[in-house]
């Protein structure tokens, strides 16, 4: 039996898999498909301090082998999501990842804040939504701001690793990676969704409500692969690979570009089965090619 | 809340009956148990340039042997690929989905209801009047289509009166049919159920405010889970947006904000 744990900051997942956030709401909703427990960890919806609108509506689009959302973080504020979704959560043996997000470097402290007793395993800092106009990607396209919201953060975040999520929206994703990791970074996860934009050429307006949106699915895959490779190799952090992963292929190959865990989003609205099926393939791929841990094939792309 | 299942459904027919629009069977037993009027599916297309499944409301469940019928009309190239599945081959679907009609109220009073529906709206009208007749309620069914009707035969068989009307005239009143609506309402009505374009339901629930008289819209949206995860396709209902996949698709027409 191959063995499909690995290890981010000192914290053991039990498979790679991961769901990430914005796909997988807080987890209850795909409980009765899946085996929550078999999961790595969840990544839950972005939250706030307080509650957020979110965008008007359309917030999706279908593209050619992806989709464009604007949601921009519709949630119910940290008060509310510790009450009401974390307990269900933590019935299941796997890890918490809880995405912050925030507007100014104020906002993401107070939300870490709201969780410190909530012994949740990761926090996750959102720098890289294209849909909030203020902070979010904004954030996480300067180094020196990323650096400077992820000392903040891990200032107020005790001893819970602080994972950096980053927007592939920028020139140089490693100078970025790297001032996340001087501000004291735990871990990364990459990709967030690439900016985008459908036209509809009958009614001459944009698809979306907010125009442009983030683009997802494997439409985008090629260029996660990259930049978790180009990153892995800069920085010495482990890193949440993501961006368009839909089969146990696609989390090899990100595992082999660099990542030491994969993050399953898009592809959790075009089968409500992806991740199980994605750690099937993964263990009988370890068991057809002889490998005892993932560390094996991980970052062995030269 | 029911059960969502994710299962393989067998076609048992598809069939063209109208310009653009088909009508399907399948075969998902697990669905058709549990399936109320208003609810809907996610059909899974299994194409990778095409991601996302598609909700399409039920026109009927648990008719026979655990089926559920669909009627859909070809808008792009999902419900393309749809009309092109043949009996015996499956598809992938989830459901049923969403909160569905409340009729709880109506059906203890065993009065009168009303349904409206435009176009593609028309068909989980069906599967509500037909639950509703069960009950012993009776109902005055209300159609408008752009040019040819659907699905008039089933719905005889379901309405105490059946009203209809066609933008061109080809067909029944010549005009809205919302026309028809506000010269043949009565006071014994009870509760007013629409589905259809978002200007027919508006119209709908506005008139149905006027005359004091709970109203119910079945609204749609462009959707990625289904299941209340992305939050992707929501309406402005009150001051905030609520999900169609979970919060709806059913809401009361004077909670929803029709100017967002």
């Amino acid at each position: 039996m191959s063995n499909l744990s690995v290890n981010i900051a000192g914290v053991e997942l039990k498979s790679p898999i991961v769901t990430a956030s914005g796909t997988f709401g807080s987890g209850k909703e795909y409980a009765q498909f899946i085996d929550l427990n078999r999961l790595g960890a969840i990544t839950v919806k972005g939250v706030s301090h307080e509650p957020w609108q979110g965008n008007p509506p359309p917030r999706i689009a279908e593209t050619h082998g992806g989709m464009l959302n604007a949601v921009g973080l519709q949630n119910p504020g940290a008060k509310e999501f510790i009450e009401k979704d974390l307990p269900f959560l933590k019935k299941f043996d796997t890890k918490i990842i809880v995405n912050l997000c925030g507007r100014t470097v104020e906002d993401y402290i107070a939300v870490t804040q709201d969780f410190a007793n909530a012994a949740i395993d990761f926090f996750e800092l959102n720098i890289s939504c294209p849909n909030v106009k203020a902070g979010g990607m904004a954030m996480g396209t300067d180094p020196k701001m990323a650096e400077e919201v992820t000392r903040a953060v891990k200032k107020h975040a005790a001893n819970t690793p602080v994972i950096v999520k980053l927007s592939p929206n920028v020139t140089d994703i490693v100078a970025i990676a790297k001032g996340a990791e001087a501000g004291g970074a735990d871990g990364l996860c990459l990709i967030n969704t690439l900016l985008g934009m459908k036209i509809d050429i009958y009614k001459k307006k944009p698809i979306l409500g907010n125009k442009v949106g983030g683009l997802s699915g494997p439409a985008i895959k090629p260029v996660a692969v990259r930049m978790v490779y180009q990153v892995a190799k800069a920085v010495n952090l482990p890193i949440i690979g993501t961006g368009g992963a839909a089969t146990w292929q696609d989390a090899i190959e990100f595992i082999m570009a660099g990542a030491t865990a994969v993050s399953v989003g898009t592809a959790n609205f075009s089968n409500p089965c992806a991740t199980m099926e994605m750690l099937d393939g993964i263990a009988a791929y370890m068991e057809n090619n002889n490998i005892k841990n993932l560390s094996e094939i991980r970052g062995i792309i030269e | 809340m029911t059960e969502k299942v994710f299962q393989h459904a067998k076609i048992l027919s598809n069939a063209q009956i109208a310009p653009q629009i088909f009508s399907m069977t399948l075969h998902a037993p697990e669905i058709a148990d549990t399936a109320r009027a208003g609810q809907f599916v996610m059909v899974y297309l299994d194409r990778g340039e095409m991601l996302l499944p598609r909700p399409i409301s039920l026109c009927d469940a648990g008719l026979h042997s655990g089926e559920i019928h669909i009627v859909y009309q070809v808008v792009g190239a999902g419900t393309a690929v749809m009309s092109e599945m043949t009996a015996g081959e499956g598809l992938q679907i989830l459901g049923a989905l969403g909160n569905g009609f409340q009729t709880d109220d109506i059906t203890e009073q065993r009065q009168r209801a009303v349904l409206v529906g435009g176009g593609i709206g028309a068909p989980p009208l069906y599967f509500l009047a037909k639950q509703l007749k069960a009950r012993g309620v009776s109902t005055d069914i209300y159609l408008g289509f752009r040019d040819e009707p659907i699905l008039t035969d089933m719905f005889r068989t379901v309405a105490d009166r059946l009203f209809i009307a066609t933008e061109s005239g080809n067909f029944g009143h010549k005009g809205l049919i919302t026309e028809v609506l506000v010269a043949n309402m009565n006071d014994s009505v009870l509760g007013v159920y629409s589905c259809g374009p978002k200007p027919l339901l508006r119209a709908v629930a506005e008139f149905s405010q006027a005359a004091k008289v709970p109203c119910q819209v079945c609204m749609e949206a462009r959707m990625a889970c289904g299941i209340g995860t992305c939050v992707g396709c929501v309406v402005k209902v009150g001051e905030s947006y609520a999900r169609v996949c979970t919060e709806g698709p059913v809401f009361y027409g004077n909670e929803v904000n029709w100017n967002e």
